[in-house]
């Protein structure tokens, strides 16, 4: 059966630079990890997609998994021991919906 | 729906982001609302007002008609509440509490902010979710305050109601 997938538009507070992002999406699994727990990891599955901007960028998880990865991006201050803070702005099941997002 | 948050003064809370985050309206505290301190000061008899304090400094407060109340400590003061749900005083519970917090004493803070938010669903207090942050990153989108709402024990219609309707109804008092 095909894995069902949500698309989110994120909002990060201070910019990530084109080299950081690698390294800034895997603190970003790291701090997601510790805000989740490990049991519940695997049922959200996020994957930093694509950056839009600087400081934005899409994240795509499981359908399920989908509304404790946005309680989870509310509650996440710090990513690689950088202060930081993320909004959510739009979810969308496809990548060409979520592009429409104007503000 | 359309959406309504409330936050301290120094937060970012023009047109453009709150349409960004999804809100009609981002209420601001001392602006558009007042947040009275009863632990400091004595209650006036001010209506259209937020009370906080202690839930034993809330009672009369309560008693005079205060619009809502914001509980400093989330514990279950059966007498409060049994006053709050006959003056059909709204309950603020503050989202940057849990947000703002770390680890262990995030996780024992939802624990009791989910059980006072639970109680007072079960005798009918209106509950307000509100941010009630102190600076942008504290901040939510609509979207995230539903999912912590969730999180906290509210169904998604009641959270949506309660961040839509109620705090819709704290802004208009």
């Amino acid at each position: 059966m095909k894995e069902k997938h949500r698309y989110i538009l994120v909002e990060s507070g201070t910019p990530v630079n084109e080299r950081e992002r690698e390294d800034f999406s895997f603190g970003l699994y790291n701090a997601m990890l510790h805000c989740v727990g490990e049991a519940a990891y695997h049922k959200v599955n996020p994957k930093v997609i694509k950056f839009v901007t600087e400081k934005r960028f899409l994240l795509k998880s499981t359908l399920q998994g989908s509304g404790v990865l946005i309680a989870a991006l509310a509650m996440m201050k710090k990513v690689n021991g950088r202060d930081t803070y993320f909004y959510t702005l739009k979810t969308s099941g496809t990548i060409k919906a979520i592009s429409s997002f104007k503000y | 729906m359309p959406y309504y948050d409330i936050v301290f003064e120094g937060c970012n809370a023009d047109e453009k982001t709150a349409r960004k985050l999804g809100f009609e309206k981002i209420g601001v505290i001392p602006k558009d609302i007042m947040l009275l301190d009863l632990d400091r000061k004595k209650f006036g008899g001010e209506k259209r007002c937020i009370a906080s304090g202690s839930a034993g400094n809330l009672s009369s407060a309560v008693s005079s008609g205060v619009a809502a109340v914001y509980l400093k400590e989330p514990i279950i003061d059966k007498s409060l509440i049994a006053k709050m749900a006959d003056n059909s005083t709204i309950l603020c519970i503050s989202l940057s509490e849990i947000t703002s917090l770390y680890g262990l004493k995030r996780s024992r803070t939802m624990l009791k902010v989910g059980r006072l938010f639970l109680y007072a669903k079960k005798k009918d207090v209106p509950v307000s979710f509100i941010t009630a942050a102190r600076s942008d990153s504290l901040m939510c989108s609509h979207m995230q305050m539903v999912e912590l709402a969730k999180l906290l024990g509210a169904d998604e219609e009641y959270a949506r109601v309660s961040i839509g309707e109620t705090n819709k109804m704290l802004l208009e008092i």
